[in-house]
């Protein structure tokens, strides 16, 4: 296996699903080296010493962590007249988010994870006047389960093809472009919009009259 | 075969003796502290041996009579045995050794893909990689050591009690010699395949593709460097097996003494740096070469 990445396509947005890649990511370095900088652009491991403010020593052992759970790829090598030789390093994908639905179905501490994160959201619904029940909790958390799952799978089918030029957008111009692509991958999927329709009967049916 | 010239194994050279001396004072730390942990750990394993063939041979007055209860195994097994207790033995002594080589790798990486180095990180790779680092590098050396111990079967089972003659015995030694440095070779860049994040096997398989395509690169700079190391130990090695002589008493162990920390201390990171280097260019096709570093601040 050459470890310059085979495929150098981007994903828009890739599911972390294996509580092994999770775990690596709670990692406060591993966790900024990704979701500061490799999503946004390529770095070497020298670029990405000096931004964190860490030995490169240490930055490369991150990376190598990273690049085994699949979180980084390489995308290309330079030879400078230093004689260094630079490897650049980019995200797999644009954004990540955790797998909601596969994390529920787990057996460790990260079903108690999901499952808090989840209520904690329907308990904020509160603030917009929503106030769903505890004997309806399940049933909510059931349909925001599917939703979330589903809006990944097909977010996560999206490919960026044109890596170089993703890469001259802004930060601004990338989040947009994506918003924009996911919303019409997500108005064309029936089976989304049929869960996003029970879903939003089901908020409305709690939502108290100001 | 990948375009690798004259130019890039000169380059390659010059960097790795400019990055030793650069950065020497660290790459000097990196090695004391990976060799001070790799006698412990030694110790430790003649310790767990010597404890373990306590219950065979009996109680051991000494941890290093676990050497002599090895002799003892080997003397009274077969050829076949011998060649397994060799391989067991040898694999499971040397274990902390090739981790040492192996997280000298880590090190090469960092310097050659930062231009800088810090001691530490070499315990820190140590430390992290040792299980994978202890088992490539055993395979590396069943590989290596395996068909000469094969070669060794062989040739017990065919002369039986009897020496073969010269001619014979220059011919098995030469291929034994051979074999070792080419299977060495083309197993030079598994280290630094580990180091990249692959396994065991996967680094393996690599490092004979990568030679297999980049031959000239893989084994210009493992030629270099075996031959160096084979000209300070090879007076040794005639004067321990030949009745060549070459230096007498005092004289002698010192030459010894100076050609292992010529061999630790400036071959073995020249080389470390000037594989990694190799490694990191021949394992990207693509490879462009840039005016200046790219750094954030210039990006």
């Amino acid at each position: 296996m050459n470890p310059v990445s085979a495929s150098r396509l981007m994903k828009d947005l890739e599911i972390i699903t294996d509580p092994n890649t999770i775990k690596v990511l709670f990692d406060k370095i591993r966790a900024l080296i990704v979701f500061k900088y490799l999503v946004n652009e390529e770095m070497t491991v020298k670029q990405l010493a000096d931004a964190i403010g860490k030995n490169p020593g240490n930055v490369l052992r991150h990376i190598e962590r990273l690049k085994s759970v699949g979180l980084v790829q390489q995308v290309r090598t330079e030879k400078t007249t230093t004689g260094i030789v630079q490897r650049y390093y980019r995200a797999t994908a644009r954004e990540y988010r955790l797998g909601i639905a596969d994390m529920m179905k787990s057996n460790d501490g990260m079903k108690a994870y999901a499952k808090d994160r989840l209520r904690n959201m329907l308990l904020g619904l509160e603030a917009y006047g929503v106030s769903i029940p505890e004997t309806r909790l399940a049933e909510a958390l059931s349909i925001l389960e599917r939703m979330f799952e589903r809006e990944n799978q097909v977010s996560s089918a999206l490919t960026i093809t044109n890596a170089e030029f993703w890469n001259s957008l802004s930060i601004h111009q990338q989040e947009d472009a994506s918003r924009l692509m996911r919303d019409v991958a997500m108005a064309r999927d029936s089976e989304y919009l049929k869960l996003k329709d029970k879903w939003c009967s089901f908020v409305m049916s709690f939502l108290k009259a100001s | 075969m990948g375009s690798w010239k004259l130019r890039d194994y000169v380059e390659t050279i010059q960097l790795s003796v400019s990055f030793t001396r650069t950065y020497y004072l660290s790459i000097f730390l990196a090695i004391l502290g990976v060799f001070v942990i790799t006698v412990s750990l030694f110790l430790s394993i003649l310790f767990i041996g010597s404890i373990l063939l306590s219950f065979v041979y009996g109680p051991f007055d000494d941890m290093f009579d676990v050497f002599e209860s090895i002799g003892l195994a080997l003397d009274r097994a077969s050829d076949v045995e011998a060649v397994g207790i060799a391989l067991f033995a040898g694999s499971a002594l040397l274990a902390p050794f090739l981790t040492a080589l192996g997280a000298l790798f880590g090190m090469g990486q960092e310097v050659m893909e930062s231009g800088s180095i810090s001691a530490e990180e070499v315990l820190l790779w140590y430390r992290q990689k040792f299980a994978r680092l202890a088992a490539g590098g055993m395979v590396q050396f069943l590989i290596i050591v395996g068909p000469i111990g094969m070669e060794y079967i062989l040739a017990a089972w065919y002369y039986g009690d009897r020496m073969p003659d010269s001619s014979a015995f220059t011919i098995l030694v030469a291929t034994a010699v051979a074999w070792f440095l080419f299977s060495s070779g083309i197993l030079s860049l598994v280290f630094p395949s580990i180091v990249d994040g692959m396994s065991i096997s996967s680094s393996t398989k690599h490092s004979i593709q990568l030679t297999r395509h980049n031959f000239r690169a893989v084994f210009s700079i493992w030629i270099t460097f075996s031959s160096l190391g084979l000209l300070l130990l090879g007076p040794i090695i005639f004067q321990e097996f030949t009745d060549f002589i070459f230096l007498t008493g005092a004289a002698y162990d010192l030459y010894i003494v100076a050609s292992v920390l010529v061999i630790g201390l400036l071959l073995l990171p020249v080389y470390v740096l000037s594989a990694t280097r190799t490694y990191l260019i021949i394992s990207d096709p693509n490879i462009k070469e840039v005016q200046e570093s790219h750094t954030k601040e210039s990006t």
